[in-house]
Parts: structure tokens; C-alpha cells; sequence
């Protein structure tokens, strides 16, 4: 049969001819080509990342043949722009194209990875529609999937681009700052406070905060430009000479022991080059969440086992010079198994004839294995049975929480190779390439020193990348073969084989006095950790932090079992425990002020906690341990403006007005406001460390290195702004470069929303060091004698008299004339501090009665993330984690078969918002100048995600009357609980 | 890691009987490929192995709408279910209902024909292949059990078409093409109850034409999925009927989709509402009619119990719409 045949292409303009294999891809052809914009999604095309224009028109290149493309016009992003080839490159002088810019004027840009997609749509849309609606933009895309900017930003590109191309101006896109309403604000109307675009963050000043230059405007991404040209930027855009690629084979079964394991046909197999599993490689302990050295117990896992525990578990591993022969070969691997009984629910894991999941022999850090026991966690402050007993009313309500998936777009992939040294060099998606330098070491028994990880820009990560999940694998295999190794997860092995979030069953007990004051608060929770312990314990101290922390009591207790079960592993998922903790507690402080007959708002502001208040179970549970330190007490808080601003935002009123609720020209439909307050952390205390290195070039400009791991949240533009302040330069003379094992210093990488606190700090004293050797310098060369009295702004060094040296001389006196030396400096930072964040969140929905869908109509979020560094990239995440905890709250769900097969391990069957079925959202940030974080920072990336579920609940009960303590709404749920009334 | 396509040969016929004639003498080994949505994701799942690949996308006649002289719009079997949805000469709840049809970049590529001939669709036959393996292939994999319902002998598995109820609904006529020449069947005759079987056709034949007579009632479509877009219909139901000045059904053609192995015409309630006013009451018994006999498998992440209660539902919303 004629399995290859010549086709003749149109690429990018250029006729191009081709000899293609007839069962390959689009993808796969264009990729071969090095037209790096068309990404891996998935196999069925439903995340768009892998679009292109065939005769203008979009398509996704996963389920088009290359034959089929035969004759015809193909487009990629890669044809929309040009190098600049001479003098500076700026967004303004990039080379890219009117819908580009757009997108990088407009921050729509986050992680870049589904970036080509979009333009291209947009593309195809202006080409036959110059002035669309913001409707016909959102459906236009529809078919891309994005988990990073809830669409906000992406859709106010289009229309601004649009507008561009009509020939119409378009002003700067700033934020809008808005009037404070309270504190000697004015009084809060009910009028819509700005009439700027939705997509605009609103700010509210704190005149506590110092004027600044660079940090704190709206500065445009440092990667914005190679993202939107689509230039090969991650993991997989790069070729390597005689590259194997690798496939793991994945437990069909939930629980199950492998009898055996006979490899001979899959080895016989030509091109096969290796074949590993527990019998041939050595067997050493490890957890595999990245956290600080030493990682906590229980150390469960092993890179082979001779046990599966959840269907999608490693059994084997192959590499071979095709994917289709790597696939072959897994085949011909004979597994005999003991399929064993299996347990999924947490609570029946807990039985005493429950299945033992981890009963190996040589695992003895666990807490009680026998029992599926990992961890059990304990705090109290105060005594609980006093506090109930001497309350007026003490109420037990008790939730369930179920299991989610992170979703980056971009699944786990890695690159390994033996560099000319006879160096292992991870190139992988990861948030944390220190810690999986280390955590890898012993596996592949190479000492540290012997290995480089590098992050390149990843696509997205929300925690699931915050694991050495596929290392080993590839380092084994490169060891194995001698050769270059690929592996990149699949989009099912990325939600059955990657990290998802715990699920939890969730019992609150308060005790209440009639004047509203809590005596005493309990939180008891069973948490699924499934197969392994990775973030078991930390995951779920958080949870205990935030859900008894938020509101101040007289005792307080946290009584927590992480139970091993047989569904796949949750881990680090953006938020990290709180927002399982916020759904229950703000459900059940609503709950109890509606039993009491008090406004749900007035009684948790009079027991929330603010500045002033001390953080009492802090202490029990820090990270690790159970050290007791010194008592943190919140030292900023803008909570209070935060509700005023949502409140008049969501147009809170409405919300006891019956005629608004049930609208009588629409019978099935019922509509309500809700609402979530969020407390949040910054960083581990006396844990996260970040490092920064910062030098000077010849022309003035500074290299800064970081550990930091910026996954697509904008964090090398953040750190880099914080550069640029200190150096009195602009942003564009920061060059900065992160996430290199070998090249940058060390930092714990990108989670428990530290970036910008930890990180930032460190920068910034780097930074100052830097400030300090140019000023003595520059002192020098100006004939001063006080170093301390000369200024750096706008690339100079002034003296107080108005002489000046610019920083290129400086530079260049230091480098080459004068007493040479690099002007550098390295600085660190850890903090004793994680100043809280805090949010209002507010939802406003229609419910469907007849049929329990429930609609979200719109999304208020007001947050005080101290100051923002940049306000755009700030909105950007809030904007995004609102619609990842929107997808936790109404529809995403793993579902599973009775024997623990997920039946929807794909788009479609899982949901993810697209962008023509977004609620409107509203961003407002909220000023307040934290001392102890730089330029005043606290953190944004996590508490997006804390308060959606429980205002959906808040909104769905206003609407219908009915409270429901579980999640997701789906319509099923809804429609059931409104059946039982 | 993209799934790879295993090996296949690839054919473009320029002519029909060129595609006949390929498929005929395959064995039954050559599948036809419309844009390939369905077929190539069934592929890298290896749910479908074919030695051949039969593109029809190279023969002109089948791409294409127009009025013929007697009114009747004719839609040719490759035509991209964009330009079904885009199409000013098609009744307009086809077009609404293309136009609901999973993504922009899916509908682009997708076809009429495929879209009319999805392979049904259950939550075991769409799982990798060795979680397959492991459970034990079911019927429609080759394997001896309905996992849905393992006592039964017959696959549960759902037709998931959004444009066959309507097209069943608008009475439209089917052309196929095959080894003993051309025949036209009511749309409604090519569907059979069963996950497996789920067409009277043979593997050699290609649906080439859809004809919808002209229709001057009114019709409506409607789809009740988890959330607003992409979804495949949990339910859909097409209504399309002639009423009177004073609102009496005159005719009418009810189609449940999606949750059974074929699309249900609702005849019971057909024959209720011919004669009757749309009133609320009416409308109600209708439902139930049309509802009583619906019983949907837990084959999808969504209970079979929620799906059988939003039947009636949905019927009713959609003979609202035709008395509106
Ligand atoms: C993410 C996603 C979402 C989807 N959502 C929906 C949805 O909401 N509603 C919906 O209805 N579908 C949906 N689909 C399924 C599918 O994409 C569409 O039904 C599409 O219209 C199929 O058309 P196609 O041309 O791509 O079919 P193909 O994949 O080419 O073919 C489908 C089947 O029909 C056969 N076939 C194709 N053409 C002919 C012909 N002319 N004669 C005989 N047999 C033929 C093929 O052999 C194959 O078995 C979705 C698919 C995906 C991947
Ligand atoms: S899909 Fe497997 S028997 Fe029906």
C-alpha cells in the first residue's frame, strides 16, 4: 500500500513540497517543520492549541491529515511577523502585526502557549467582520481553551485590534482609578463606578503608598513579544539530533500487584531502546511534591513498583525512535496481575476491612498505613467542648469536596540529555526546577552537581507542575540509551496520571452567642489523598489555616486524617487547601446567620479577622512540623473597602428585591446575588527562600537572574519592574533570565503564592546592593565625596548639584577603565511573615428551575493584594483564577467507573469554560501598603480561587431558597436539590 | 503527547464511483472520512483501525447547497457543517443547529455527512485502549458484555447527532450511493436503535445528498447539554409542525435525540397534538407522551435519571416555542 505521497503546501506564502507519511497530522508536519506555534492540547482538537488558517479559515491541526492540506493555503502566526533585525526591540518596534500588538498592549498574554491560536482566530474573524460585536469575538473563540486569563484581556484585544484596523484610536489601556467609599470615602452608591471597559482593573488608591516609577504601572510583559510571534519558547521547540521518545505504560487497574512483568518482545522490537520497570531499576523512596529539603513524610513512592495503586500508575517505561514504535512496544509488554480490591471513597478507606493501599514492607513514615492512614494533623487553641458548651447555639454542618484537575493546557513534558560533559540536562515543565535538581538526584544516583534543569516557558502549571512527576522517567531513560529522550504526557495521562486536587469531606462545629460572637469553632476533616502522600500533609494544613483562621473564636480545633485511597493523586493545585476550607466555612457562617435571622455579611464582619488580630492556629500549621513560634498578626487589610466595592459592583440591593428574583416574564428562572469573603496566605513563613542575581552591562543594561519560575503569571515582568525601580532605569533595560538550575541562583520556584513577596525581596536588595556600587562609583567619576547623596533615575546617576554620568559610562568606567570590576550583587530573601491577602468575591447567576442549570451572569472580585506590582498582570490572575474556581464550584468534575476509570479524561466530557459562555467579571484592586513586602506587595495568584464556590452556593440559595453542601452545581445536583425542596 | 493515527492508506476519489468502488473492494477494511472529527479521534484510540481511509473531499458533487426547481434544498453530504450554519438557504433551525455543533475550528472541518453518520457514542467505548483491555472489551469493541447494561446483548451506546432529529424532523430524504446503485430513504429509515448497528447501510455505501422539501411551518431545535458549547446533547429535541390561524397542529414531527442508540420519532405524542391548540395542558400530555418510553443508559458522566427527567422538559420548551 502507498503509505507516503507528495503534497505541494502554501505556507506562510512560500509553495513548499512535501513526501508525507499519509497517517500523520497536520501537527505532526508543521511541528517537524519548526512552525512551533501549532501546540499540543489534545488528540481531538477541543483545545484549539493547535490552530492554524486553511485558506484562511481556522482549523485544528490534530484531526486534519497533512495529505489533506494538499493544495491548499496554510497560515501560521509564525507569517504574521518579522525580526527586527537592527536597533532596540520594543513592543512598539517588534515587528509584529496590528491583532499582535494588540494582544500585548492589552496583557492578554499569560503563559503565550494557546497566544498563536487566538490571533489567528481573531485573524480569520476580522478578515470577513472589521467590526464585530464583543459576542461574535467571544464565539470566534470558542474553540480555544484557556485556563490562565478567563478570556477578559484576550477578548478586549480582538475588539481593540478591530478598532485599530477600522482606522478608529484607542487609548492607552491603563487602569481606571476609582474613588475609595470608605474611610472619608463617599457614600457607596449603587451607580456602576466607572464606565471603562470590563477588562480595565479598577484600583483604589491607599495614599499610604509612595509615588513610584516602574512598579505599580501597567508595564507590558517582558515575554509578550517572542509569545505573540510564536517563537519556539517551550519544552518541545527545540530538535535534538538522534532524540528517542518515551511512553510509560499505565495500570489499567486500580489496585493491583504485578505478578510479573516480561519485556523480551518489547525489547526484541526494532527501534525499542530501552525498557524500564521495578524489576531493573533500583528501588529508593521519595515524595515526589517539589517542597523544601527535606521533604515531608511519608516517602511512598518509588520510580517503579512492584504495586499499581490507581488506574493510570506507572508500570513500565519504554523509549524508542518513533512514538508509534514506543507505542508498539508497550503492547508487547506481558504484565500479569493480581487485581486486588480497591477503595475510592476517603471515608470508606477509614473502614477496618478497607483495602491497604500502601502495605509495603518498607515504608514506615507513613502514620498508620494499616489503617490508610498518611497523616493525621492536630491543632487547638483554646478548649473547644468549653466553648460549645457555654455557647447559645452550636451548629455541625458537614460538606464534601470533590476531585479536580489543574489543566494547564500545556501537559507535563520534558527534554533529557547527556550534555558534552556527561551532565544530565532536564529541560522540563516544571514550577520548581531547584527542587526537582535535587529530588531527582538520588533516583538517577547522580550526584546534584551532575545535573541542569531548565524551565523554558511552560504552559501553564496551577500546581500540578510543582511535583518531579516525569524526571526520573526521562533521566532513567537517557541513562539507559545514551540518547536524547522526550516525553510529554497525554491529555488523559495528564488528568489520570498528573496531580489533581483533594477531595475532602468537611464538619464544621460553631458555637454562637446571641450578640454574633463565636466561642468556639472545630473543623474536622477526612482528606483524599489517593495513592501517594505528596502534598497530603501540607495541602491539608492549609486547609486548616484558612478555615480557622478566617473568623476569630474564643477555641478553635483542627482534627485532620489524609487517607490513602485508589484514585489518582491529588497534589498542589493553585490554591492549595483553601479554597475546599472557604467553600465549607463561608457556606456554614452564611448558614448559621440565616438560622440566627442576621444579615450573613454584618455577622462575619463582626468576626473576621483584620489588622490588629492575631493569627492563634498560625503557628500549629506551618509547613512540616507542628513548630510553635511566635503569634503573626495581620498587619494590612483592606477587606472593608473590598465588600463596598463589590457590593455596589454586583449591585448587592437586588438582592432582597422578590420582583428582581423571579422575574415574571421568565417562569423557570430564579436569580441571586452571593457572596464569599477571602483570607489568604504569602508564602511559608520561615521557609520559602528566593535569590536573585543582578549585574551590569556594558551599555547601561542589567542581566537579573532568578530562581523564580515564571509560569505564564507574569512573574520575570514583576521581578524585572522591581529591578527597574531600584536601578532608575526603564523596564526595557532589564534583561532577565529565571529558572536555571546552572545559571541562576536558587529558589524554591513558583507556589504558595511567594513570587512576588520572597522573590521580589530578594530582587530588591540585590538590587539595592547594585544601587549602592553604581552610586560609589558614580560618586567617584563625579568627584563626591558622599556616595549617599547621588540619585539614579532615567538611566543616570545624578549628583545633587545636576551633573550627571548615565549608567552606560558607569558601566563601561567599571568594566574597562577604571579599577575594573563587574559591578554585581546576589541577595536572598526568606520572611517570617505570610501577610494575608484578602478578597470580596461576589456572583451573581440565573437559575433554571425546570432544569437546575444554573448561569453565571457575572463575577465581582475586589482584592487587596497589598500593592500591585503591576496591575495588569495582577488583574490577569485574578481574572483567570476566578474562572478555574468557577469551573471548581458549577460543572468540572472527575468522574469515575465503578473499577476507578475516569470516563471523562477529555475536553468535552470534562468542562472547561470557553470564552463564549463567560460571565461578565469585574476586577477591583484594592490598595493597602504592606510593610514587610516589597514596594508594599502581597499576594494575588492564589486567592482567586478561594471564594467562588461558596458565593455560587450564597447565590444559588438567594435564588432558590435551597442550600446545597457539595459541589460542583451541576444541574444534576441542583435539579436534584431542588426536587427535595 | 499527540496519539498517533496507525497506518493506513489513504485514497481521495475524484468521482463516486471511484469511492464505490474503493469501498467495495476493501472487505469492509476502507471507512469513509467526512472531515475526520469523529473518525480520526476514534483512530488514535484505536477504537476503529481501517486499512483504508476514503476521503470524499475531492469529489465535487458533494460539497454544495441549492433549491432545486422544486423547492427542495439540497445540501451535499461534504459540506462543512460552518457553511450548514452559515447558509441563508437552509430552513433555519438546520442552521441553528449546525451552528450549536461542538467549536468553530471542529465545525470548520466537520461535514454534514459525518455529522449525520457519528458513530454512536458510550463513556466505555471512548476510553483509552487499555483501560479497555483491562475491563474487558465490550460488545461494541469486539468483547462479549455491555458494561451499561451487562446483563442485555445489545450496546447502549447514544446517538449524539445534533442534525439528524432535525433533519428527521423536517421529513428530509437521504441519497446513498453503493455498489448496487443509488437509493433514497426517509432520514428517519437510516437510524436503528442500536449501539452497534446503528445505520441501514452498508459499510460501501456514502450518503452523498440530504434533501429537505420546502417547509413553510415552524420548527425549533432544542439541546440540553451541561454547559453552553461544545457539548454533545445530553438531549435534543426537534419539533418542526404546520398549525393554523387559530394555532391547531395541523401536522407535526416530534424527534428526541440523544438518548437512545437512534433518534426516537415521538409518535404517540405526534398523534395526540394533530387537531389539539398548544395549551399548556396539551402541551404537558405531550411531554409525557413523548417522555414515557425514553430510557436513557448511564452511559455519559451525566445520570441516566437527570436525563430521563429533562425529556419532558425539553419537549415541552421546544412546542412552546412552536406555539411563540
Ligand atoms: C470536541 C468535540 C465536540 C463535538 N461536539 C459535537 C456536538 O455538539 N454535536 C454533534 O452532533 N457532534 C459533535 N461532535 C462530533 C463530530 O465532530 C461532528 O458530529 C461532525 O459533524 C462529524 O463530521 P465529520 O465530517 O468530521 O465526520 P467524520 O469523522 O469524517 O465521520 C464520522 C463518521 O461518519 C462516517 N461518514 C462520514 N461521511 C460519510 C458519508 N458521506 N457517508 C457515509 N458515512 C460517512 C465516517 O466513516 C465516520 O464513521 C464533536 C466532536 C468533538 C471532537
Ligand atoms: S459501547 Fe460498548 S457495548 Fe456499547
Amino acid at each position: 500500500m502507498t503509505t507516503t505521497v507528495p503534497i505541494e503546501i502554501t505556507l506562510n506564502g512560500v509553495t513548499r513540497s512535501f513526501e508525507v507519511d499519509v497517517h500523520r497530522t497536520l501537527y505532526e508536519l508543521l511541528r517537524s517543520e519548526g512552525l512551533f506555534s501549532v501546540r499540543f492540547g489534545s488528540d481531538t482538537g477541543e483545545t484549539g492549541a493547535a490552530a492554524l488558517l486553511l485558506d484562511g479559515r481556522l482549523v485544528s491541526a490534530e484531526v486534519i491529515l497533512a495529505v489533506q492540506a494538499d493544495g491548499h493555503r496554510i497560515d501560521t502566526v509564525e507569517g504574521l511577523s518579522s525580526r527586527v533585525e537592527a536597533g532596540e526591540l520594543t513592543p512598539e518596534v517588534a515587528g509584529l502585526d496590528v491583532i499582535q500588538t494588540a494582544f500585548v498592549a492589552t496583557g492578554a498574554i499569560q503563559s503565550g502557549y494557546s497566544t498563536p491560536a487566538m490571533i489567528l482566530a481573531a485573524k480569520e474573524l476580522l478578515g470577513v467582520n472589521p467590526d464585530p460585536t464583543e459576542a461574535e469575538v467571544r464565539d470566534a473563540l470558542s474553540g480555544i481553551l484557556d485556563r490562565e486569563s478567563g478570556y477578559v484581556k484576550p477578548v478586549e484585544a480582538v475588539l481593540r485590534a478591530a478598532a485599530l484596523l477600522r482606522g478608529e484610536s484607542r487609548e492607552p489601556f491603563r487602569p481606571e482609578v476609582i474613588a475609595p467609599l470608605t474611610e472619608g470615602g463617599s457614600d457607596p452608591g449603587t451607580g456602576p463606578a466607572t464606565s471603562a471597559s470590563a477588562a480595565v482593573p479598577r484600583i483604589v488608591l491607599s495614599s499610604d503608598v509612595p509615588p513610584t516609577a516602574v512598579v505599580g504601572k501597567p508595564e507590558l510583559k517582558v515575554d509578550a513579544i517572542k509569545l505573540a510571534k510564536g517563537n519556539g519558547a517551550f519544552v518541545d521547540d527545540i530538535e535534538m539530533r538522534g532524540m528517542l521518545h518515551a511512553k510509560v505504560l499505565r495500570s489499567p487497574h486500580a489496585h493491583a500487584r504485578i505478578v510479573s512483568i516480561d519485556d523480551s518482545a518489547a525489547r526484541a522490537l526494532p527501534g525499542v531502546h530501552a525498557v524500564i520497570h521495578h524489576e531493573n531499576i533500583a528501588r529508593v523512596r521519595y515524595a515526589s511534591g517539589g517542597q523544601s529539603w527535606p521533604n515531608p513524610a511519608p516517602l511512598d513512592q518509588v520510580s517503579f513498583d512492584n504495586k499499581v495503586r490507581h488506574v493510570g500508575d506507572r508500570v513500565a517505561a519504554v523509549a524508542a525512535e518513533t512514538p508509534e514504535i514506543a507505542a508498539a512496544a508497550l503492547s508487547l509488554i506481558d504484565v500479569t496481575y493480581e487485581v486486588l480490591p480497591a477503595v475510592f471513597d476517603e471515608n470508606e478507606a477509614l473502614a477496618p476491612d478497607a483495602p491497604v493501599v500502601h502495605d509495603e514492607p518498607d515504608l514506615d513514615d507513613a502514620f498508620a498505613p494499616s489503617r490508610n492512614i498518611s497523616h493525621h494533623i492536630e491543632a487547638q487553641v483554646g478548649d473547644v467542648e468549653e466553648g460549645f458548651a457555654a455557647a447559645d447555639r452550636v451548629f455541625e454542618q458537614t460538606f464534601r469536596v470533590h476531585q479536580v484537575q489543574q489543566c494547564p493546557i500545556e501537559p507535563h513534558i520534558a527534554i533529557a540529555w547527556w550534555d558534552e560533559d556527561e551532565r544530565m540536562v532536564i529541560r522540563t515543565s516544571t514550577q520548581v526546577p531547584f527542587h526537582v535538581r535535587r529530588m531527582v538526584a538520588p533516583l538517577l544516583d547522580l550526584p546534584v552537581k551532575r545535573i541542569r534543569v531548565v524551565k523554558p516557558r511552560i504552559g501553564g502549571g496551577f500546581g500540578a507542575k510543582q511535583e518531579m512527576l516525569i524526571e526520573d522517567i526521562v533521566g532513567h531513560l537517557v541513562i539507559a540509551t545514551g540518547r536524547p529522550v522526550k516525553l510529554e504526557l497525554t491529555r488523559e495521562e495528564e488528568f489520570a496520571s498528573s496531580r489533581t486536587r483533594h477531595p475532602q469531606t468537611i464538619t464544621y462545629r460553631t458555637g454562637v452567642n446571641s450578640d454574633g460572637t463565636l466561642t468556639a469553632q472545630e473543623m474536622r476533616v477526612v482528606a483524599n489523598t489517593g495513592a501517594f502522600g505528596t502534598h497530603g500533609l501540607t495541602v491539608q494544613t492549609v486547609t486548616g489555616m484558612r478555615g480557622l483562621s478566617s473568623y476569630k473564636a474564643g477555641a478553635k480545633r483542627f482534627d485532620c486524617d489524609v487517607v490513602y485511597t485508589n484514585i489518582p493523586v491529588p497534589g498542589a493545585y493553585r490554591g492549595y487547601g483553601a479554597p475546599q476550607a472557604l467553600f465549607a466555612l463561608e457556606s456554614h457562617m452564611e448558614d448559621i446567620a440565616r438560622e440566627m435571622g442576621w444579615d450573613p455579611i454584618e455577622f462575619k464582619r463582626q468576626n473576621w479577622t483584620v489588622e490588629g488580630d492575631v493569627l492563634d492556629i498560625a503557628p500549629q500549621l506551618g509547613e512540616g512540623a507542628a513548630e510553635v513560634g511566635p503569634l503573626p498578626i495581620v498587619t494590612s487589610c483592606g477587606l472593608e473597602e473590598c465588600v463596598a466595592q463589590g457590593m455596589r459592583a454586583i449591585g448587592w440591593e437586588r438582592r432582597e428585591d422578590p420582583a428582581w428574583r423571579e422575574p415574571s416574564d421568565r417562569p423557570n428562572i430564579r436569580r441571586g446575588i452571593g457572596f464569599a469573603m477571602c483570607m489568604h496566605g504569602t508564602a511559608i513563613p520561615g521557609l520559602d527562600m528566593g535569590a536573585a542575581s543582578i549585574k551590569i552591562n556594558d551599555d547601561g543594561s542589567f542581566n537579573v537572574l532568578v530562581g523564580a519560575a515564571d509560569l505564564g503569571t507574569g512573574a520575570d515582568t514583576v521581578l524585572a519592574q522591581m529591578a527597574a525601580e531600584v536601578l532608575g532605569v526603564p523596564l526595557s533595560d532589564i534583561v532577565i533570565y529565571s529558572g536555571d538550575t546552572d545559571m541562576t541562583p536558587f529558589d524554591v520556584g513558583a507556589y504558595a503564592s511567594s513570587t512576588t513577596y520572597i522573590s521580589g525581596m530578594a530582587v530588591k536588595k540585590a538590587a539595592e546592593k547594585v544601587w549602592w556600587k553604581i552610586k560609589q562609583r558614580a560618586a567617584r567619576m563625579l568627584d563626591i565625596d558622599m556616595a549617599c547623596t547621588i540619585e539614579l533615575r532615567d538611566r543616570r546617576a545624578w549628583a545633587p548639584d545636576g551633573r550627571s554620568v548615565s549608567l552606560a559610562e558607569v558601566a563601561l568606567n567599571s568594566l574597562h577603565t577604571t579599577d575594573q570590576e563587574q559591578i554585581m550583587d546576589t541577595a536572598s530573601y526568606v520572611s517570617t511573615e505570610s501577610p494575608p491577602p484578602y478578597a470580596g468575591q461576589f456572583v451573581e447567576v440565573e437559575v433554571d428551575v425546570d432544569t437546575g442549570q444554573v448561569t453565571v451572569v457575572k463575577m465581582v472580585m475586589a482584592v487587596d493584594c497589598g500593592v500591585a506590582i503591576n496591575p495588569v498582570t495582577a488583574s490577569g490572575q485574578i481574572e483567570g483564577g476566578m474562572v478555574q474556581a468557577l469551573g471548581y464550584g458549577h460543572c468540572e468534575e472527575m468522574a469515575y467507573d465503578d473499577e476507578g476509570r475516569m470516563v471523562n479524561a477529555a475536553f468535552g466530557p470534562y468542562w472547561i469554560y470557553r470564552a463564549d459562555e463567560m460571565p461578565e467579571l469585574e476586577v477591583y484592586l484594592v490598595q493597602t501598603m504592606e510593610d514587610s513586602g516589597p514596594f508594599g506587595a502581597k499576594a494575588v495568584a492564589e486567592i482567586p480561587k478561594d471564594g467562588v464556590a461558596p458565593a455560587l452556593r450564597s447565590a444559588i440559595l438567594n435564588a432558590t431558597g435551597t442550600a446545597i453542601d457539595a459541589i460542583p452545581f451541576t444541574p444534576e445536583r441542583v435539579w436534584s436539590a431542588l426536587q427535595e425542596g | 503527547m499527540t496519539l498517533r493515527l496507525p497506518l493506513f492508506e489513504y485514497r481521495t476519489p475524484t468521482s463516486l464511483a471511484e469511492a464505490v468502488a474503493i469501498l467495495s473492494d476493501s472487505d469492509g477494511g476502507a471507512v469513509i472520512a467526512g472531515g475526520g472529527t469523529d473518525l480520526f479521534p476514534k483512530m488514535k484510540r484505536r477504537q476503529t483501525t481501517p486499512t483504508t481511509v476514503v476521503s470524499l473531499s475531492a469529489i465535487p458533487e458533494l460539497s454544495g447547497i441549492e433549491i432545486d426547481s422544486e423547492g427542495n434544498c439540497r445540501l451535499g453530504a461534504s459540506t462543512p457543517v460552518a457553511a450548514v450554519a452559515a447558509s441563508e438557504l437552509v430552513p433555519a433551525v438546520v442552521a441553528a443547529a449546525a451552528a450549536e455543533i461542538a467549536s468553530p475550528q471542529i465545525r470548520n472541518t466537520a461535514t454534514l455527512g459525518g455529522n449525520l453518520c457519528l458513530d454512536t457514542r458510550c463513556n466505555y467505548i471512548d476510553m483509552p485502549e487499555l483501560w479497555r483491555e483491562a475491563s474487558g472489551h465490550c460488545l461494541k469493541d469486539g468483547g462479549d458484555t455491555c458494561w451499561v447494561a451487562p446483563r442485555g446483548d445489545r450496546c447502549w451506546a447514544i446517538s449524539s447527532t445534533d442534525l439528524a432529529p432535525v433533519v428527521i424532523a423536517l421529513n428530509g430524504t437521504l441519497r446513498l450511493v453503493g455498489p448496487r446503485g443509488e437509493r433514497e430513504t426517509p432520514a428517519e429509515a437510516l437510524y436503528r436503535n442500536d449501539g452497534i448497528d446503528y445505520h441501514d447501510r452498508s459499510d460501501d455505501e456514502i450518503l452523498t445528498q440530504v434533501m429537505l422539501p420546502p417547509f413553510g411551518g415552524r420548527a425549533t431545535y432544542r439541546k440540553l447539554r451541561r454547559r453552553g458549547s461544545i457539548d454533545f446533547p445530553l438531549v435534543g429535541v426537534a419539533a418542526a409542525a404546520h398549525l393554523d390561524d387559530r394555532g391547531t397542529v395541523g401536522s407535526i414531527r416530534l424527534v428526541v435525540g440523544a438518548v437512545a442508540s437512534a433518534p426516537l420519532r415521538a409518535t404517540a405524542a405526534e398523534e395526540f397534538l394533530v387537531g389539539r391548540q398548544l395549551t399548556d395542558e396539551v402541551i404537558e400530555e405531550a411531554a409525557r407522551l413523548a417522555s414515557h418510553h425514553v430510557r436513557p443508559q448511564d452511559n455519559t458522566d451525566t445520570g441516566s435519571r437527570y436525563r430521563k427527567w429533562m425529556t419532558p422538559v425539553f419537549v415541552t420548551r421546544a412546542l412552546q416555542d412552536l406555539r411563540a
